[in-house]
């Protein structure tokens, strides 16, 4: 299951980013470590990218990321 | 001796707010040495206290420019302290960058902000037990009170060693390693001029940029951090750079348990931006609200205040300053050449520009309050899908929007766009958004030759530079900038109320460049134009300008814009002089023409058809930027070949869709 199989507003916990070096450290100094809770908000209006909300802040992604969002 | 403090802090934590609050007006522009990015400092009234305002940064990994930046004004011109903005609001995230800064063992004093939108939703902050865990001093604000910035003056940073145990979160083989690689750079003793601990920590992380700067750093040093890098690697079955992130984060969340007091689990509720953003990123309402939001930026300044300014300042400066001018001209027995001179050279040629400074001030207005609001951020979240079809990402738009304002800041802004190439492309693109210099030359012409849909023709212009930045992203994308966009991710900041006195500051920032362009650039060219339609190559007064020294350069140049329908030669030197500065196309038609900004319409219409007056703005929207633009176009892309190709690319863009519509109308018409 990834981030996009939740419904916005549906939350789960974060298990592994799938995704190449740099992008992946980003997102984890952003606060995307493994364990961490994430909230599926809104999808923009023209369906892509999606509003999230990790650790008190909302984030923007787009879903070629959010489905490398592995959660448990 | 006065002290230098350096302010840093995420983006969105109000840190340039606290910036404004602490240094008020007395700021100065200046550049980051090595590279020429735009560094703000500024004084703190009365002191001798200076404060340079880092760029905004979510962490001291070195993995964009404004990381760079940071890190290496830290490291190198080592301030007397560090002031961290961190927003109360989103602690865990914002304290990731202030253990960082602990970590480097520099003295950090911390500025707890936005305490207000804490309070707001009935929680708090234990500062005790903050100060406790983090072992710094804590001042805290929010935007109802600002009395604690007041100690910044005479603070004395502690040593923040007491309580806050460096690397302690870090799990005990990676303490071990950067033990060992610290204490084999303690023993080459080569006097490095950091904390060892840190840099033993840079190595292990393999942090290129900051090994950059410790070129002399005895190899075994690094063969040893590679070693113990892959050792700990394979252990962990992880990359370093994960591994302590994820620490780090471990240590955040149980100290930001520790810290807010938050008893009816209020982090939970929705908040005011979550509510705000139920409508502005809606499914179906967001869009004709964003449209809704340009049409009435566009509108006001353009058509609303806009006109009501432009009557008045022509209303200032063709009646009042130029009557009081002659006046006083002739009451001192001035020549008519140096009445000519000054009524026709100068207050003519800068009078021409200084009549749309109201405007462009509207322009930046809306500007900064788009800015500040944090609705930029949703601009970009919602056009990220359309951006992304012609080969940029969502991000591109900020650029473009603050492109229309000025294509300085716009290329400047393109520095949050983390792939290369979508920067490059972007700063080539930013310009075909019309700049708030451009849109005198549009509102003049309309005026002239459009009347009561003049409105619309200068709409069509903003569109026209819309659609050609697009289409433009879409071909370079294929021929040039080949690859994917990056991945989009952003930061969407809460809504706040733009604090009045950053917006002023921003407004009277650009205001003031536009004016000193008037008074120097504007006025030189004014000055020289006047003496070059004057005189002949022999020095002596032509009666008939169009023997002038200018008239006859002029000519040589014309027949190339011949197919473009405006190939006489005062339109020739109009274009070469927008070089310098957008603006001054007009100054240069006024003088030239000899005469004042009212008058000009008239003269206007007996050198120009509508199709080539229309064929004329296009080619000024178009065409290569003005000389400020051009020049950080280079520093930015930090290539001749690219800031020449973009040149081109430009210029001949514009070229030929001018003559595609002068042509093609003639044929209609």
């Amino acid at each position: 299951m990834t981030i996009i199989d939740l419904k916005p507003g549906q939350s789960g916990e974060i298990f592994q980013l799938d995704l190449d070096g740099k992008l992946k450290s980003r997102l984890m100094e952003m606060g995307m470590t493994p364990g961490t809770s994430v909230k599926f908000v809104r999808t923009a209006p023209l369906g892509d990218p999606i509003n999230i909300k990790v650790r008190g802040f909302n984030l923007g992604i787009r879903r070629s990321v959010a489905q490398n969002i592995i959660l448990k | 001796m006065g002290k230098t403090y350096a302010l840093t802090g995420n983006p969105n934590s109000g840190k340039t707010t606290i910036f404004n609050e602490l240094t008020g007006s007395a700021q100065y522009v200046g550049n980051w040495s090595g590279v020429t990015v735009e560094k703000k400092e500024g004084k703190i009234k009365n002191t001798d206290v200076h404060i340079v305002d880092l760029p905004g940064i979510y962490s001291m990994s070195s993995s964009s420019i404004d990381e760079i930046i940071a890190l290496n004004y830290i490291i190198k011109d080592k301030p007397d302290g560090i002031l961290n903005v961190v927003s109360a609001s989103n602690l865990e995230r914002n304290l990731y960058l202030t253990i960082q800064l602990l970590e480097m063992k520099v003295p950090v004093v911390i500025i707890l902000n936005m305490m207000d939108e804490v309070r707001r939703r009935n929680m708090d902050i234990d500062f005790d037990e903050l100060k406790n865990i983090l072992g710094t001093k804590i001042l805290s604000t929010g935007s109802n009170d600002r009395s604690q910035l007041k100690e910044i003056k005479h603070i004395i940073f502690e040593d923040n060693k007491s309580s806050f145990e460096r690397f302690s979160y870090f799990s005990i083989d990676i303490i071990k390693a950067i033990d060992k690689i610290s204490s084999i750079i303690l023993e080459a003793d080569q006097n490095l001029g950091v904390d060892e601990k840190w840099l033993a920590l840079k190595i292990l992380e393999d942090d290129q940029e900051v090994l950059n700067e410790f070129k002399n750093i005895n190899p075994n040093i690094l063969e040893e951090g590679k070693n113990t890098r892959k050792e700990l690697e394979t252990k962990n079955n992880e990359d370093i750079k994960h591994l302590l992130a994820k620490q780090r984060y471990a240590f955040l969340s149980l100290a930001a348990k520790k810290v807010i007091k938050d008893a009816q689990g209020n982090l939970e509720k929705e908040s005011f931006t979550e509510k705000l953003d139920k409508y502005l990123t809606h499914r179906i309402l967001s869009i004709p609200i964003f449209l809704g939001i340009m049409w009435l930026i566009y509108y006001i300044t353009i058509t609303g205040l806009g006109d009501a300014t432009i009557g008045f300042m022509e209303w200032l400066i063709g009646d009042v300053i130029t009557e009081l001018a002659q006046f006083g001209l002739s009451a001192i027995g001035a020549s008519n050449m140096v009445e000519s001179l000054v009524v026709d050279g100068i207050i003519g040629g800068v009078g021409a520009v200084l009549v749309f400074v109201p405007q462009i001030m509207i322009l930046f207005f809306f500007i900064s309050i788009l800015e500040d609001s944090g609705y930029m951020a949703r601009i970009a979240f919602m056009m990220d899908r359309i951006f992304k079809k012609f080969g940029l990402s969502g991000k591109s738009i900020i650029p473009m929007l603050v492109g229309s304002g000025c294509s300085v800041p716009g290329i400047m802004a393109t520095r949050t766009l983390e792939n290369e190439r979508d920067r490059k492309l972007t700063i080539i693109l930013t310009p075909f958004i019309s700049c708030g210099a451009k849109m005198p030359v549009y509102l003049l012409f309309a005026t002239a030759f459009f009347e009561s849909n003049s409105h619309w023709v200068v709409f069509s212009l903003y569109v026209l530079g819309i659609i050609v930045a697009m289409a433009s992203g879409m071909l370079l994308s294929k021929l040039r900038y080949k690859g994917e966009s990056s991945d989009f991710f952003m930061e969407l900041p809460p809504y706040r109320l733009p604090v009045i006195k950053s917006v002023a500051i921003h407004m009277w920032d650009k205001a003031k460049d536009f004016l000193v362009r008037a008074g120097t650039v504007i006025f030189a060219a004014s000055v020289i134009l006047w003496f070059a339609q004057s005189f002949d190559f022999g020095f002596s007064k032509v009666t008939d300008p169009s023997q002038s020294i200018l008239a006859i350069l002029g000519k040589m140049i014309a027949p190339i814009f011949e197919p473009l329908g405006f190939g006489d030669w005062i339109t020739s030197v109009a274009f070469i002089t927008g070089f310098a500065a957008k603006e001054i196309v007009i100054s240069t038609l006024s003088v030239l023409h000899g005469v004042s900004e009212g008058a000009l319409v008239t003269s206007l219409r007996g050198v120009y058809s509508p199709l080539s007056a229309y064929s004329f703005m296009v080619f000024i929207l178009l065409a290569s930027p003005c000389f400020a633009a051009i020049s950080v176009m280079k520093k930015e892309l930090n290539s001749w070949r690219e800031t020449g190709f973009a040149i081109l690319y430009q210029t001949g863009t514009a070229y030929l869709i001018s003559m595609t519509i002068y042509q093609i109308g003639n044929l209609i018409y």
